[in-house]
């Protein structure tokens, strides 16, 4: 059976995409024997696949890189998933877990350090600008200190930062007059006293001074 | 149209040795080795791929790269209807499409830059323009850059990855009428363009 040019074109492009029946195969076969023109045809579209080939595999025949397996993994987070959610939740829980016992182990044992340490021990005064040392401690939750005058220091101020009276101040230490001599000495005589600002870190030496006992109330 | 494929025929028995499905399986289960040789097995195809649709090897690596991460991200979605390779290809076909639109976006962006504060733009030669040798392929290259993507693609798949009618509608997502369809016209502009080089 014979079948015309444009059919002929027709069955040539199917067989340019090797969908083409046999039996039409025959019959196209058979056409362009005799067919010059489709023949003619059937060569340029060959010839076209066969440039078409060639350029496109000069273009692009390039062999790649090995792609990053490390790149791949960390951005499909693959597998790992849901245990790198995990494990990420876990160890920020983890964290927030550990703040939260320092935090409460902190202000456990800053509140039994005042349960448990003597009253003599750490000096419970406000701190003044400089040294002081714990002397004794006395009757009556009185404790004795010795205080080092400092530049600039004032009786009314000193008065003021160990919360005593200033007439305490000058009888312990038998002053006759408000003249204070930096680096002098100064034995103190405080009961009852609250902190009212820092508290010295208990560091301090503790050295008990014999025969120096005031009886000054506070 | 109603298509004769003998290659749907042997599709399967041809696309098996290429996708063992217990690679597929291995890769769920979270087995490196078997990612990695997933990865290699298929990359240089994925890269080609990517290369003669944006025309950029530095974009194909990258695009290649992203393929196979949202593969790996979406495998357990990965139904048996579709080969694995048309899957992973469809999967870089609209990697492409997409890096394509952005470059269009961003090249209007500049074409658009560039009307406005007058800058004398010059179209560089890129390196694959000097890879072509005869006046035949020149003709053909440049007949195949007019052509619009959808035409383009089909013809890349068809004759620089050989795949078949029914492959390149699996990767298109189109019946095997319409894949034929674009490539009968795709040839017959590419067949014209060789034709007139020789004033037939």
């Amino acid at each position: 059976m014979q079948i015309t040019h444009e059919e002929a074109r027709r069955l040539i492009q199917l067989k340019a995409d090797n969908i083409l029946h046999p039996a039409n195969e025959e019959k196209l076969d058979a056409h362009i024997k005799a067919c010059m023109e489709c023949r003619k045809y059937s060569n340029a579209v060959k010839d076209t696949e066969s440039v078409l080939r060639q350029t496109l595999h000069q273009q692009w025949d390039i062999r790649p890189l090995p792609l990053s397996m490390d790149a791949i993994y960390a951005k499909a987070n693959f597998k790992t998933g849901w245990s790198l959610l995990v494990t990420t939740r876990t160890a920020l829980l983890g964290i927030v877990f550990a703040m939260f016992a320092f935090i409460t182990w902190q202000s456990l044992s800053a509140g039994n350090a005042s349960y448990q340490i003597p009253s003599g021990a750490v000096p419970l005064i406000p701190t003044p600008s400089t040294q002081y040392t714990v002397t004794n401690t006395l009757q009556n939750d009185c404790k004795e200190i010795r205080y080092i005058i400092q530049d600039g220091d004032t009786l009314d101020g000193i008065a003021r930062q160990f919360l005593v009276s200033r007439e305490s101040i000058l009888l312990a230490n038998q002053l006759t007059d408000e003249t204070l001599i930096p680096s002098r000495e100064l034995i103190l005589t405080i009961c009852g006293s609250t902190p009212t600002s820092t508290l010295h870190p208990p560091t301090r030496t503790i050295t008990p001074v014999s025969g120096t006992l005031s009886t000054t109330p506070g | 149209m109603k298509i004769f494929s003998p290659a749907s025929v042997n599709l399967t028995e041809r696309m098996n040795d290429l996708e063992p499905s217990w690679l597929v399986s291995e890769c769920i289960a979270g087995n490196h080795a078997a990612i990695e040789m997933l990865v290699r097995q298929y990359e240089t195809g994925v890269f080609k791929f990517a290369l003669s649709i944006v025309g950029n090897e530095a974009d194909a690596s990258e695009i290649a790269q992203e393929t196979f991460i949202a593969a790996l991200k979406s495998l357990k979605t990965y139904q048996e209807k579709k080969t694995f390779k048309a899957w992973l290809y469809t999967i870089a076909l609209n990697l492409s499409r997409s890096h394509l639109r952005k470059r269009k976006i961003i090249e209007r962006l500049k074409s658009t830059v560039s009307g406005i504060f007058r800058v004398e733009t010059q179209k560089q030669a890129t390196p694959e323009d000097r890879v072509i040798q005869t006046e035949k392929e020149t003709a053909v290259w440049d007949e195949l850059n007019k052509l619009d993507e959808r035409h383009r693609t089909a013809i890349v798949l068809r004759y620089f990855h050989e795949l078949s009618i029914s492959e390149i509608a699996e990767i298109m997502s189109l019946n095997e009428g319409t894949v034929h369809s674009r490539l009968h016209t795709a040839r017959e502009r590419l067949k014209d363009a060789l034709q007139s080089l020789h004033g037939e």
